[in-house]
Formats: structure tokens, C-alpha cells, sequence
């Protein structure tokens, strides 16, 4: 017996790896968002909840509006600043380590055991210590944050500097290039970009550590207000918080994104 | 006659495995490179054929014998013998132009001096168009040819090629093939070109090195002097010289015998 094939078949929604159209995802990605605040604007309207540990939306939008007209915008800069002196303290060792290692196993010898021991050490464990140590100023959390990424983004820049094609490496000694040349002329360039977005991705999880140590030991930057809030209940100031984080985070991400494309363009160009 | 330019004599090189075993991949090998000339290794997978050559590069170190250039024993990679490998190496942060200057430029030539001689071989090898382009731009043909300048452009004493055009498509391959002759009677610079391709082997080579596999050893020097004084500059050529299918079908009877007893 033959079976009869349909000539054309009726698109189905959810099909293994066929791309959506450009309008599908816009739709969906406004949808989810409309759904979210749909949910949460019923919630707090009809009642469902207690508003004094969820308000509405409109409440945590003037939240923040009072919050940067009082003087939040301070906290923020604190915070921001502690990010990036540490992340930026972070790289400055990071990187010229990290791609040592990779290109030097005798330097790889030395320092993988012990950076790889330190990476399986959660850094807020370190908290206690680091207080008894510097005290209440910035360091301890500077320290902190420093902890959190520094060991994660030693392994994460050698191992892509391993990851380097022979080929290429070879190509540069069989054309007369010392190791000096070899480093900097072909290894380094040839890492950037992975040691970019390596960057990249422990940027967000500084920002991890930054409320945990705002939150446990600070009296400023944004962590520390959203801890005063809980205080008085102000649950629309925690939230403003929370966004506030998100979207710099978003900010901080994009800004990473763009410098990948100005400091990169022949990744782009491959059509 | 004046000593040839490169001299291998007596080469062997061993690797040793785990479990205290060990591979002999080059047994005993001895040749000589006449300046000026295109020696081709041919052989099957196994023959020990690109070993050689990264010994000759300096990227691998033999286990005895001696390697020598104009009578000098070699120490390690170095500028005199350049490398062109299968896999692209084109440094894709560089414009074409800078990937060729790369090797002049950390061996200190004048910044002037390295412009022309890139300028003058990215020409040679027909890429003057794309001079300003990143290679990611290029296709894979193209990209070899700039590895090709940029070994060129750096004046090697003989240029070494590990099985370049293999991962080349037919047409694309005949042209580099061509090109390379092309490349030899301009710059009249010494090849050792590394290849299982047999047809490739006879259009290139003025001499063969035919090694056989496990290990490899050299089973014969073949001169393809069937081929006229003048250097042929098409592959179509080579089909009408009386004698082409002679050696070709010696050599694949070679080639046949090592892989039954292989």
C-alpha cells in the first residue's frame, strides 16, 4: 500500500532547529515581557498579595525616582566604582598570568596547582577574615571581589591561550620569530578576543560578589540601601535596587559587546 | 660539483609511546637537496614524510643523524627554512599585507624595504587586489597563497610545504600547483614540498624522495627526466610528455606494494 504524502505541510510552532522569523521574535520577546508585568500588576490590584512585601510596579517605578532625587545616585556610583577597581586590579593580573601560563608551561607548572586549588574556595568565605584584616573601609570589599574573579579568570585566559592552533605558532618560529615575537606578535593578538569575552562573563559575576559584600558589610553602594530599605519594609526600594543592578549589568554587557566589534572587526567581516 | 644546499644524512627519528613502547617513524634516511631545485617526499600515510620535513623545519628534533644547511648543522626553527602548513595559518587580526611583512618585520627589516618585498610577492601570487584585506575575507586557495607570499617575502633558503594544497579543491589545486613552478623559475628559490598526491608530485619535482611506510625509509629517488629542461607550466603538459604514464604507473605500483604490505 502507498502512503499519500501531503504536498505542503501546516507549519507547526515548535520545530527542531528551523529558525523563527523576525517578527515571531520580536512578538515573543514583548509577549513574555507583557505577561510578567501583566501577572504582577494583577497581583497587586486585585489584592492577591500583601502589598507591603510586593508592591505594584507603578510604586517601585516612584520608588526609584524618590531614591535617585535623595541621593541614590551616590550608592550607584559607589558600587560602580568598587566594580570596576577591582575587576580592573582582577585583569591587570589576570591577563599577563593567564597568558604566561599558556604560553609557558614552566610558568604553567608553577602556578595551575595552586590557582587551581584557590578556584574551588568560595570567595564570601573569606568575608570574616578580610574584615579583621582591613577593617570597614573599601578593601575588604575591594578584596573581595578581587577573590571572586581572579582565579576563575587565570584559568579561563591560560586555557584559551592552550587552545591557540599549533599551526600558527609554529608558523611564526619557522619565520624567524623569537619567543618574544611569538608571544606578543601572534599568541597575544590571537587570544584577544577570547580573553574579551572571558572578561565579559566574570564582569557579571562581580557584580555577584558586589551586593554580597554590600549586603553583609557596607553602609554604602547599592547593596547597603537595599538592606537599610528592608529595614523600614520598603520593599519598592529593594526592588528599585534589584533593577537598577539589572540594568547595569545590561549596560556594563552591551558596552562589552561593542568594544568586542571596534577592537575586533575582521570576526566581523566573515560573511 | 658544489656541495648541495641542504644535506640529511643517516636521519632517524623515534617517538617514544606509553608502556615504555616505541615508533620508529624514520629509519635511517639520507638525501640532498641541490639549490635551486623542487624535491618532493611522496609516499603513503605512514612513510614518515611530514616528520621529515618538520626536522628539517626544526619543529621536531631527530633521534640521530644530522641535518645541514650549506654545511652548517641546523638548530631549531629559524627563518632560513619556511614553513607553509595544510591547515590555514593566516594570522586573521593582520591585512594580507601585514601577514606578509610579519615574518621581515621581527627579523628587523626596514619598514620601506618590507612594504616592497610584500608588495612584490603578494603580486607574485596574484593577490595584489586583496592587499588591504583580512583573510577571513579570502577564500581557502587564496589564504595559501598568502601563507606562500609570506614565506617568500621573508627569504628562506628553501621553502618547506607540508602536503600545502590538500585541502584545496581539484581546480584551485592545479593553479596553486602552476603557480608554484611559476613562483620557482621567478625567485629561483629551493622547495621541499611534502605531498601523497602522485600526480603532484610528478608535475612539481625535479626530484622525488619515495618513502615507504612502517617505517619510513627511503625505497627510491626518482628523477621524472622524462620531463623537458624547461620546467613545465601546465598541468596539460605534462599529460603529452611521452613517459608521464611510465612514471606515474611505477609509482603507483610502489605505492600499491606498501599498502598491501603496509
Amino acid at each position: 500500500m502507498r502512503q499519500k504524502f501531503p504536498t505542503r505541510r501546516k507549519p507547526k510552532f515548535l520545530q527542531v532547529r528551523v529558525p523563527v522569523s523576525s517578527r515571531q521574535m520580536l512578538i515573543s520577546a514583548i509577549g513574555i515581557w507583557a505577561g510578567f508585568f501583566g501577572i504582577w500588576i494583577l497581583a497587586t490590584s486585585l489584592h492577591w498579595v500583601n502589598p507591603l512585601l510586593v508592591p505594584a510596579p507603578g510604586d517601585v517605578l516612584s520608588a526609584t525616582v524618590r531614591l535617585f532625587a535623595s541621593g541614590f545616585g551616590s550608592d550607584v556610583l559607589i558600587s560602580m566604582m568598587r566594580v570596576l577597581v577591582s575587576f580592573t586590579l582582577a585583569c591587570l593580573v589576570a591577563i599577563p598570568l593567564g597568558v604566561a601560563m599558556g604560553a609557558f608551561p614552566a610558568v604553567d607548572a608553577i602556578f595551575a596547582p595552586f590557582v587551581s586549588a584557590w578556584r574551588y574556595l568560595p570567595a564570601p568565605s573569606f568575608i570574616p577574615i578580610l574584615l579583621m584584616w582591613f577593617g570597614t573601609g573599601e578593601a575588604p570589599k575591594l578584596a573581595l571581589l578581587f577573590l571572586g574573579v581572579i582565579f576563575f579568570l587565570i584559568t579561563l585566559i591560560a586555557d584559551h591561550t592552550k587552545e591557540i592552533r599549533k599551526e600558527l605558532i609554529e608558523t611564526a618560529l619557522t619565520l624567524g620569530a623569537g619567543r618574544w615575537a611569538t608571544v606578543f606578535g601572534v599568541m597575544l593578538p590571537a587570544v584577544a578576543p577570547n580573553i574579551l569575552t572571558a572578561m565579559r562573563q566574570m564582569l557579571a559575576v562581580v557584580w555577584t560578589y558586589l551586593v554580597i559584600a554590600e549586603i553583609v558589610a557596607s553602609t554604602t553602594g547599592i547593596g547597603a540601601m537595599m538592606m537599610r530599605a528592608r529595614r523600614f519594609l520598603h520593599t519598592d526600594e529593594i526592588l528599585s535596587g534589584i533593577i537598577v543592578i539589572g540594568v547595569l549589568g545590561l549596560i556594563f554587557d552591551k558596552a562589552f559587546a561593542i568594544l568586542h566589534r571596534r577592537l575586533f572587526p575582521y570576526l566581523q567581516e566573515v560573511r | 660539483m658544489s656541495q648541495p644546499l641542504l644535506q640529511i644524512n643517516n636521519v632517524s627519528k623515534t617517538f617514544a609511546l606509553s608502556k615504555g613502547q616505541s615508533l620508529t617513524a624514520v629509519d635511517n634516511v639520507s638525501f640532498a637537496v641541490e639549490k635551486g631545485s623542487i624535491c618532493v617526499l611522496l609516499g603513503p600515510s605512514g612513510s614518515g614524510k611530514s616528520t621529515i620535513l618538520r626536522m628539517i623545519a626544526g619543529l621536531e628534533t631527530q633521534s640521530s643523524g644530522t641535518i645541514a644547511l650549506k654545511g652548517a648543522e641546523i638548530d631549531g626553527p629559524a627563518r632560513e627554512r619556511g614553513m607553509v602548513f595544510q591547515a590555514y595559518t593566516s594570522f586573521d587580526w593582520m591585512s594580507v599585507g601585514k601577514n606578509v611583512e610579519f615574518g621581515m618585520k621581527v627579523n628587523g627589516v626596514p619598514v620601506k624595504e618590507r612594504r616592497e618585498r610584500a608588495a612584490h610577492f603578494i603580486g607574485l601570487v596574484g593577490l595584489s587586489k586583496f592587499i588591504d584585506t583580512y583573510p577571513s575575507q579570502l577564500s581557502g586557495g587564496m589564504r595559501q597563497r598568502v601563507a606562500i607570499a609570506r614565506t617568500l617575502a621573508n627569504a628562506p633558503e628553501v621553502l618547506l610545504m607540508d602536503e600545502p594544497f590538500g585541502a584545496l579543491d581539484a581546480e584551485t589545486r592545479w593553479q596553486m600547483q602552476e603557480l608554484m613552478i611559476e613562483v620557482a623559475e621567478a625567485s629561483g628559490t629551493t622547495m621541499i614540498i611534502v605531498t601523497h598526491d602522485i600526480e603532484e608530485a610528478i608535475f612539481l619535482a625535479d626530484k622525488i624522495v619515495f618513502l615507504s611506510s612502517h617505517p619510513g625509509r627511503i625505497k627510491e629517488d626518482i628523477i621524472p627526466d622524462f620531463k623537458p629542461a624547461e620546467r613545465l607550466r601546465s598541468k596539460e603538459e605534462l599529460l603529452e610528455c611521452p613517459g608521464y604514464i611510465d612514471i606515474e604507473r611505477k609509482i603507483m605500483r610502489m605505492m600499491r606494494e606498501e599498502g598491501q604490505h603496509g
